[in-house]
């Protein structure tokens, strides 16, 4: 899985199928604080990816 | 299993069936983005009618900065203050002087508000305090927050009352509110816990309202991205500095862990109100003894701070 950070830096993961909030959890991310998408779609915090996924995470900055 | 596998398990919309884009944590169900988007609407409009935030014959300013939440409340207004019947809306942008930070989303809501044809005010510290946040700052970063809230807070006030508004209408969602209501609390500061600035006050302040008050970060961010009205933007750099970014990070934590701690903490604050009506012995509504402005004591937040900056903040009238 490539998964894309809000500094805009990239990082590939080995891991099989997981729930996206249990994935974000595990790189010490709340995910609340974010926003996710998929090939550019948006996806729901629970949904499952997998190891061909492009995830890309979201700053939610505060303010404004 | 892969990621081709992972899509076919796609969550679907409890309302439609089409593919999910959002789950809703308390309510335990999947949203598409024409769901979402709906959803977050019509909580606006309930919020606004419920609590007549907003009434026909209304002059709504609304505060603009560009940032998510402000550009998220004036679309859903200008979507929704049609069917409340002759509602005037106007977008007030103060610029208080950020360096890095503010001119993006200046440019932001420039864009936003220009393409709804909304009126656009814009003001700034510099015209009306004689200098930037960033040089009023300079020794005080500590209380960067404190310091702009209360000059952007007179700025937008000053502006609206200049459009002839009835409601000032700002940004702030539900993790704002909740995270106040905790803040509030670990101060002990019960009189501001319970304090209604909705409230007309006999035409002495312009009462302020928060139509977004029950709609989470998360989901304002998602209503921008799904409308392609999502801009990264930077977050601002005094943010570091205040006691508003603890409180955030651990509601934040007990919202995941326990869903519906931040709903759970305004109706708190509502009970509270409730049964305290009458019972706190808030001061009366007084006169700033310098510059005639309604507060509670002798004098207001801005003309405190005006002497504790040692400053005259040129163009202010004081």
């Amino acid at each position: 899985m490539r998964l894309i950070l809000p500094d805009r830096s990239e990082r590939v993961i080995a891991t099989a199928t997981v729930p996206l909030d249990q994935l974000l959890l595990a790189e010490g991310i709340n995910p609340l604080g974010v926003i996710v998408t998929r090939d550019g779609a948006l996806i729901p915090e629970d949904a499952l990816v997998g190891s061909e996924d492009v995830i890309r995470l979201i700053q939610i900055a505060h303010g404004g | 299993m892969t990621g081709s596998l992972s899509r076919q398990e796609t969550s679907r919309c409890a309302v439609c069936g089409e593919p999910a884009v959002f789950f809703e944590r308390l309510a335990k169900r999947h949203l598409c983005g024409t769901h979402l988007i709906s959803e977050i609407e019509r909580r606006v409009a309930k919020t606004v009618t419920e609590r007549n935030l907003i009434v026909p014959g209304d002059t709504v300013a609304v505060g603009v900065s560009g940032g998510k939440d402000s550009s998220a409340l004036l679309m859903i207004l200008s979507r929704i203050v049609p069917a409340l019947h002759d509602v005037r809306l106007v977008a007030i942008t103060v610029d208080e002087g950020i360096n890095g930070y503010r001119d993006d989303t200046i440019h932001a809501a420039d864009r936003l508000v220009g393409g709804l044809k909304i009126e656009h005010r814009h003001v700034s510290f510099t015209d009306l305090y004689g200098d930037t946040l960033d040089t009023l700052l300079v020794g005080q970063e500590s209380r960067s927050c404190t310091v702009c809230g209360i000059l952007r807070k007179k700025a937008l006030a000053d502006a609206a009352r200049s459009t002839g508004a009835t409601k000032l209408a700002t940004g702030h969602n539900l993790d704002d509110e909740a995270q106040s209501i905790l803040m509030n609390v670990l101060r002990g500061d019960l009189l501001r816990l319970v304090r209604d600035s909705s409230t007309d006050s006999s035409g002495r302040f312009i009462p302020r309202v928060k139509p977004l008050m029950y709609v989470a970060e998360k989901e304002i961010a998602a209503y921008l991205l799904l409308q392609d009205a999502w801009h990264d933007l930077p977050e601002c750099p005094y943010a570091k500095f205040a006691l508003r970014q603890e409180a955030r990070t651990m509601l934040a934590t007990l919202e995941y862990r326990y869903p519906g701690t931040m709903i759970r903490l305004m109706e708190s604050k509502e009970a509270i109100e409730t049964s305290c009506t009458g019972e706190i012995n808030a001061d009366p509504l007084r006169s700033c003894r310098e510059c005639g402005e309604p507060c509670s004591g002798e004098l207001c937040q801005f003309c405190q701070l005006r002497h504790e900056l040692g400053r005259s903040l040129s163009g202010s009238g004081c």
